[in-house]
């Protein structure tokens, strides 16, 4: 097992070293760069953006600015944002919290929905109940994020006035104090429902069909033979073992709640790493967008590597060597 | 998005500003009434606001004290709040609700006194700074914080980009260009000469009528900052996290990116405040007129196709404002050699035909269906906003006239010879237009595709280049490389409170991206900041000779100068939408309870 983790960790050195020449050069090739948005000729002169180009190095090959670049992130440098006038790193740092806050929220609404969900359909299958979380379940995934968002903010927040629309805290508030936590649930709460609602679907499928199947099991007719009430072995002994698969999910799902948050981040101007990815695409602010990239890769390989490790260990019989 | 990097461009901070570059929109940002003497008392049109304006007239302790208002934009700001560092105008809102500067401009654009009054005597210009101002820290602004803000700028080290600001002043040249220098601002600059706490004398290199204009003349606080070297001050904790102004409100709380609360400042040099506190808020642009109406925010810019659903709406009331910027399209005359622009393209050197597009275009039609009516046809390329827009009824008016359009190209021997339903150049080649766009928002392509319809319908052969709209920053990087394949190019351009077209129209600035070279231009720009241009009516004579020759010649046609709409809560009274945002005089807001 250490071996196998090992031997996964040192693959991952060439994948990421792939991955970064990708995002590198994928930044440069957009059209544009921080500068070329400056065109002021009170502030700043041509000559002062040549100079600043020269400066940050925008002029030099590829391969140059790569190999600087690269060294600065092997040194946990990630360069400076152009636009935000710091340290990438601290920007990250500063958003990273929003964004922690809405996944964690939002993984919790899609395990607690897909678990009821998928134990009801999965108990009572072929149903008319189990046809319509089914139903829901398919709109949901038809649905795209960024109209569900919209219909949530119109319904939620300017109907019935719930929730706020935008933001991620409310004003007059003291960080850490217990009003200000209460606000920031309160912020996060629809875009979580919404990215968490939209993910469930999977979820509650996998869930329904792995109880399907193993309600046909041997051990489960074993147990109805000894006349074990219906409500314990589903609950008891089937669910326990169809649970396992749910959970390796989490692995994989680590990057994918990210990416969603970028969409729902931008919609709820809720300050996170994705509606700062977007922003610094537009203003070309490729230090920040090649940082987020590469986390982003990174949270998938290492994801993924969650995953696989933790199939062995809820699953003895799955032995990987 | 792009509209806000034009918003960013082209609201850059205070005076200083000549000119910016500005997405396509209609919707761009800037301000400053049309009719500039009825601001002071309020937009005549609007009964709610005149009600509100009269009552800061008559004082402050009439209006009703406490409450918050909500300042929103659409941007998420940088953070860097420090006056002379600031980038974009995500930050200027939050700026010019916390600090001021020495000098303000009036209703023209004109320089007028806020924390200072002046006098200037050939090029030493002496500033008499008011007593009493302090800064949120205690510290009372004296003449050497002015002095240290430019030994900021002028230091080697200064991360910001205004250095042509303080470039004209004795030894600041110097002092840049310092090869052994200390970390701090500790070099003195000759020309400045702090006489004593409430005087200062600075010399400038020479005479020039915008040199108040141009000169920076907004303090930083130098107690606040002591003991920061310049080339950390943008990323310090004084700058980011508990800046230090002299405005009516105090940051006393910021959330990165998406909103500062500030708290009134009681000692405020023009007494308290009315409110309790403002916070100044980012929301969804998508969202603004929904979130007035819902009362989230109280003040906010918004777009024209917005600000038609609030017509009528209650408890809002609407305020527009002339913008300072005016959109226009581009010929392509020549290129740019590296040090200066070549007019060398022989596809529209022919006066006749540029003027045949301009009558060609539909501009008030534009206006009408893509800015809801918002904006107003102009023909010269400067804000309808400035002391210095020339007289229109000198000016050449190009109405919208297929059948002008039509002779003027029949002179100029554009012919159809192939009949292909195209006219052919005055070589009886064939004669194609590719009409490049800035994407960005939904009326880009309908109108893009408009101006395109527009030419056809006089024989032009005109299309979009490569058939679809460029993104902004791709579009001005093609701009600015004279790419083979522009023709005609559609941009805006923010400006600045001074009129002189330097920067944009000269032979050698490279951000004259028609690249038009005239002699005769060359030297009105010239004496028009020349000294005896001091006089402003030989100024103002100047600039319209100069407009009437542009509007003559052509190499641009320019569009509309658009207006901004502020929608505001009506609950909120005392605003003023002025020149940049509506910021100004905000100790006089007030919230009815």
């Amino acid at each position: 097992m250490l071996l196998y983790t090992l031997r996964r960790i040192l693959i991952m050195i060439p994948i990421l070293i792939m991955i970064s020449i990708v995002v590198f050069s994928l930044a440069l090739a957009m059209p544009g760069d921080a500068l070329s948005g400056q065109i002021d000729p009170a502030n700043t002169d041509p000559q002062y953006v040549e100079q600043m180009r020269e400066q940050l190095g925008l002029n030099d090959p590829v391969h140059v600015q790569y190999a600087r670049w690269a060294t600065g992130v092997l040194q946990w440098d990630f360069g400076r944002s152009f636009n935000h006038r710091m340290p990438v790193t601290e920007l990250i740092g500063e958003r990273l919290p929003n964004t922690i806050l809405l996944s964690v929220m939002s993984l919790m609404i899609t395990y607690v929905l897909a678990f009821f969900m998928g134990r009801y359909a999965g108990r009572h299958p072929y149903t008319p109940g189990d046809y319509g979380i089914q139903g829901l379940n398919y709109l949901m995934l038809a649905i795209p994020s960024f109209v569900a968002a919209i219909f949530a903010i119109f319904i939620f927040s300017f109907q019935f006035g719930w929730f706020p629309s935008t933001g991620s805290v409310g004003s007059g508030l003291e960080a850490g104090t217990w009003d200000w936590w209460v606000s920031k649930i309160h912020h996060t709460a629809l875009p979580a429902l919404v990215l968490g609602g939209l993910t469930t679907a999977s979820y509650t499928q996998f869930l329904r069909n792995d109880i399907i199947e193993n309600a046909q099991k041997d051990y489960v007719r074993t147990a109805r033979a000894k006349g074990t009430p219906e409500g314990t072995i589903y609950n008891k002994h089937i669910l326990r073992n169809s649970v396992i698969p749910i959970i390796t999910l989490f692995g994989f799902d680590i990057a994918s709640i990210i990416g969603g948050a970028v969409i729902i981040e931008t919609v709820f101007t809720y300050r996170g790493i994705g509606e700062l990815l977007i922003s610094s695409i537009t203003n070309r602010d490729y230090s920040v967008v090649t940082a987020i990239t590469l986390m982003l890769s990174v949270a998938t390989l290492v994801g993924n590597l969650i995953a696989d490790l933790i199939y062995g260990v809820v699953d003895p019989r799955i032995r990987v060597e | 998005m792009k509209k806000s990097l034009l918003l960013l461009l082209a609201m850059l901070l205070s005076v200083s500003i000549l000119v910016v570059a500005c997405g396509g929109d209609g919707d761009e940002p800037a301000d400053t009434d049309p009719d500039t003497d009825e601001d002071a008392d309020g937009a005549d049109e609007d009964t709610d606001a005149d009600e509100a304006d009269e009552e800061d007239e008559v004082s402050q302790e009439d209006a009703p004290q406490g409450g918050t208002v909500t300042y929103g934009f659409t941007q998420p700001f940088a953070g860097v709040f420090d006056i002379a560092h600031y980038g974009g105008q995500d930050d200027s809102i939050a700026l010019n609700i916390m600090t001021e500067g020495l000098v303000g401009t009036d209703d023209e654009l004109l320089p007028e006194p806020n924390l200072a009054t002046w006098e200037e005597d050939g090029t030493t210009i002496t500033f008499n700074i008011e007593e009493g101002v302090y800064w949120h820290n205690g510290e009372e602004l004296t003449a050497h914080d002015m002095a240290y803000t430019w030994q900021v700028i002028a230091h080697p080290d200064y991360t910001g980009t205004r250095q042509s600001n303080v470039a004209m002043i004795v030894g600041a040249e110097e002092v840049m260009n310092l090869e052994d220098y200390d970390a701090e601002p500790t070099h003195e600059l000759e020309g400045v000469n702090v006489i004593d706490d409430y005087t200062l004398e600075v010399e400038v290199t020479s005479v020039a009528p915008n040199t108040l204009l141009n000169l920076w003349t907004n303090p930083i606080p130098s107690a606040h900052y002591e003991g920061i070297a310049v080339a950390d001050l943008e990323e310090s904790d004084e700058v980011r996290r508990n800046p230090v102004g002299l405005g009516p409100f105090q940051v006393t709380n910021i959330v990165p990116g998406e909103q500062v609360e500030f708290e009134a400042y009681e000692d405020y040099w023009q007494g308290a405040p009315n409110l309790d506190g403002v916070v100044y808020r980012i929301i969804d642009g998508e969202m603004a007129g929904e979130l007035v109406q819902q009362g989230e925010v109280d003040i906010i810019d918004v777009p024209p196709s917005q600000a038609v659903d609030l017509e009528g709406a209650d408890g809002i009331t609407l305020e527009e404002i002339e913008a300072l910027s005016y959109s226009y399209i581009g010929f392509k005359l020549g290129h740019w050699d590296g040090e200066q622009n070549v007019m060398d393209n022989p596809k529209f050197e022919d006066v006749r035909v540029r003027q045949a597009f301009a009558h060609a275009i539909d501009r008030q039609g534009i206006i009408d269906a893509f800015s809801e009516g918002y904006g107003t046809v102009i023909n010269a390329p400067e804000s309808v906003v400035s002391w210095a827009f020339p007289d229109e009824s000198t000016l050449n008016q190009y109405e919208y006239d297929t059948d002008r359009a039509n002779e003027l190209l029949d002179e100029a021997g554009f012919e159809d010879v192939t009949g292909d339903g195209f006219r052919e150049n005055a070589d009886g080649e064939e004669f194609t237009v590719n009409f490049m766009a800035m994407s960005g928002s939904d009326i880009s392509e309908p109108r893009a595709t408009y101006i395109v319809q527009n030419l056809q319908e006089v024989g032009i052969n005109a299309g979009l280049q490569d058939g679809q709209l460029f993104e902004f920053n791709l579009f001005y990087d093609l701009v600015e490389e004279d790419d083979a394949d522009i023709d005609l190019f559609m941009g805006a351009w923010g400006l600045a409170a001074d009129p002189d077209p330097t920067g944009l129209w000269r032979t050698d600035d490279f951000w004259n991206f028609p690249r038009w070279v005239n002699e005769e231009s060359e030297e009105l720009i010239e004496r028009g900041l020349s000294e005896e241009a001091m006089d402003i009516d030989y100024r103002a004579e100047v600039y319209q000779e100069w407009h009437q020759l542009v509007n003559e010649e052509l190499p641009l046609i320019p569009l509309n100068s658009p207006v901004d709409v502020y929608a505001i809560n009506s609950e909120v009274g005392g605003v003023t939408v002025g020149v940049r945002d509506a910021t100004d005089d905000a100790h006089l807001w007030y919230r009815e309870q």
